[in-house]
């Protein structure tokens, strides 16, 4: 019986693995990672990058998601205007590109006259396309249709209006975020209890949490590394979310804490990822990985519905950005063959024999 | 370089400017203050939390500049209430308004660090302020390495200055993001020149190639081996005399005709393990 209610909801789809409802997170090749999509109840938490703007995008394509999904949306941002993050919301592309791109595979396969014996191995492609994919495709290049958002229902939290409530928390902050969280779950009927007559999905998008915008007020006796106030928080949200039809993404600037504070956020956490970009670092000039523009970690993946988590295949992930579209693609490096910047390597004959003829086998 | 970024339009919105009691951040400072002075269409609004009040305001005496006075009366001890307060005084800024904060460790004194970092937070996000400069003196902050880490989140170009040992000049190390996610960073050399700024870029050492010069120069084959390599003056002089000159261990042209050309017949025992291949057939020779 229930079931079948669950089932109306649109934007979700069971995992194949474990029969937990899924949300996509609104880049595929991110859903494919997570083993389908994110699950209902769950929180992920985003390890931002040193600027921040690719952890952005990321929580931006989760809101388009829910947005385009018909999913109700509540953001928070103390550092940002949070109406300016859902202004800025990728627009949907409409055509369904998945379909011409599987014909467009196998049409190439047809052709495969020398590499024959390839022709039946699946490549990363279609290996994508084991999973149904839930989500939409997103063009970075265009905002989002305004009539869009102004149709569905969105909540804006910016920290403007604190009461003091509880000493839980030695930043108010954190409370009055958790109170309207709750409030919107209420009152939007959320609950797994609830049964309104038309079930949805709360997405809960939190940017930079826990930067210092959100640092103990002076009057508390805690400073920004004694101060419990982050983990707490992840803890009690991971709570309410549960036991919701809601999902929860959350960036933090990991950068400005220490590791044992990390550590304990990722623990009250379910499924944590941390973006690692190039730009300021030695690794930018770096021609192997010019193609990308960070690492991407996926740091823990929480067993939902299961004895163990799904095991993502690989470990080294990188992520890109074209002017269009953010995917994560595994780590490959590139075959070292042709290096016209160093004019040693090229002196240097490949073949074995005769140095300046073509090698002969 | 550093000196695009922090006056061409549109402006970085976020400049803080780290010194020590070695090395004042203040002549740059001041140059920021009078480009943006020399712009009639923008508002400066000078904050003042250090230094004397009567002394900025003779030097300064330009039409398009607002001095807020938070040095005399910061307690309100002499009931006067002509100091504003900090926060409603930058929420009531008008279009293309530049700030000037001189300098932040004080202004952390007097409201505590979140506080602060908030208030630079919205001024950062309003849209009528074209321009934030801001001013730290390193010294004066407790745990000054985290609060640095801290504001620095915040900033869109952080300037830190160092002495510098080899010159006179000093060195500034800055982090500039640009708004598309690109960072810049780099080592300057930087001097005033006629309340000028005028920076060089340090170029940083590539050890691999001072490695790979260092090696070549050096290697002399005569000191290598016992053996006398080259030839001196002399030995040139003699050899190109000589030249022509068949040596008596040569054979003589006269003689080879006589000679007969040496074979190698092989000889194969009764049960030889001869190879017809020949050994070099894969070689290209």
């Amino acid at each position: 019986m229930e079931k079948k209610t669950f089932k109306s909801i649109p934007g979700t789809a069971y995992s194949s693995q474990n029969g937990h409802l899924l949300v996509s997170s609104g880049i595929p090749s991110l859903d494919t990672l997570l083993g389908g999509g994110i699950p209902v109840g769950t929180v992920v938490l985003i390890e931002e990058d040193f600027h921040g703007s690719y952890s952005k995008i990321v929580l931006k394509y989760f809101l388009a998601e829910g947005i385009v999904s018909k999913h109700s949306t509540l953001i928070a941002s103390q550092d940002v205007n949070p109406s300016n993050i859902i202004k800025e919301l990728p627009a949907v592309i409409d055509s369904d590109l998945d379909s011409t791109e599987i014909s467009k595979i196998s049409g190439i396969s047809d052709k495969m006259k020398i590499a024959f014996r390839y022709q039946n191995l699946p490549t990363a492609d279609s290996a994508r396309n084991q999973y149904r994919h839930i989500g939409h495709l997103y063009d970075l290049s265009k905002n989002m249709s305004f009539s869009d958002i102004e149709n569905s229902d969105i909540c804006y939290w910016n920290g403007q209006r604190i009461e003091n409530g509880t000493r839980l928390y030695s930043n108010p902050a954190y409370n009055a975020l958790l109170r309207s969280i709750r409030n919107k779950i209420r009152d939007g009927k959320f609950y797994l209890k609830d049964s309104p007559n038309k079930r949805s999905i709360l997405r809960i998008g939190v940017h930079s949490l826990g930067s210092p915008m959100w640092l103990p007020h002076r009057k508390s006796l805690h400073s920004i590394d004694s101060t419990r106030d982050l983990d707490k928080f992840i803890f009690c949200l991971r709570a309410l979310v549960r036991s919701a039809n809601a999902v929860a993404v959350v960036t933090i600037p990991t950068h400005l804490y220490h590791e044992i504070s990390l550590d304990r956020c990722i623990h009250s956490s379910d499924i944590a990822m941390r973006l690692q970009a190039f730009g300021g670092t030695e690794l930018e000039n770096n021609q192997s990985l010019a193609e990308y523009q960070g690492f991407f970690y996926l740091t823990k993946l929480a067993a939902i519905n299961s004895l163990a988590s799904r095991h993502p295949g690989s470990m080294e992930y990188a992520f890109k950005l074209r002017r269009k579209k953010f995917s994560i693609d595994v780590l490959h490096l590139p075959p070292d063959i042709h290096d016209d910047s160093d004019p040693k390597r090229q002196s240097i004959p490949l073949t074995c024999g005769g140095g300046t003829k073509y090698l002969d086998f | 370089m550093l000196r695009n970024y922090l006056t061409t339009h549109p402006y970085t919105k976020f400049v803080l400017i780290e010194d020590t009691i070695q090395e004042r951040g203040k002549p740059i400072f001041d140059f920021l203050l009078k480009t943006h002075l020399e712009k009639p269409q923008n508002t400066v609004h000078y904050f003042v939390f250090q230094d004397i009040i009567g002394r900025i305001k003779q030097k300064l005496k330009h039409n398009n500049i607002i001095l807020h006075d938070f040095v005399t009366n910061i307690f309100c001890w002499n009931k006067d209430p002509k100091t504003g307060n900090f926060e409603e005084t930058t929420k009531n800024l008008g279009g293309n308004s530049v700030i000037f904060i001189d300098s932040l460790a004080h202004v952390i004194y007097k409201f505590g660090l979140a506080e602060t970092y908030r208030i630079l937070n919205n001024l950062k996000k309003d849209a009528a302020v074209q321009q934030i400069v801001v001013l730290l003196h390193q010294d004066l902050l407790e745990e000054h390495l985290r609060v640095e880490q801290l504001l620095e989140h915040l900033c869109t170009l952080s300037i830190t200055l160092f002495p510098n040992v080899n010159s006179e000049n000093g060195r500034l190390q800055y982090t500039y993001k640009k708004v598309g996610g690109k960072i810049i960073k780099g080592i300057e050399e930087y001097w005033i020149d006629n309340q000028n700024l005028v920076t060089k870029k340090i170029e940083k050492l590539d050890t691999k190639k001072l490695l790979e010069k260092s090696v070549s120069a050096e290697i002399n084959p005569e000191t290598l081996s016992t053996f006398k390599i080259g030839l001196t003056e002399e030995d040139k002089r003699i050899r190109d005399e000589r030249r022509g000159e068949i040596l008596p261990y040569l054979p003589k042209p006269e003689n080879q005709n006589d000679q007969d050309s040496g074979k190698i017949f092989y000889q194969f025992d009764e049960v030889d393990d001869w190879d017809e291949e020949d050994p070099d057939d894969d070689l290209d020779i």
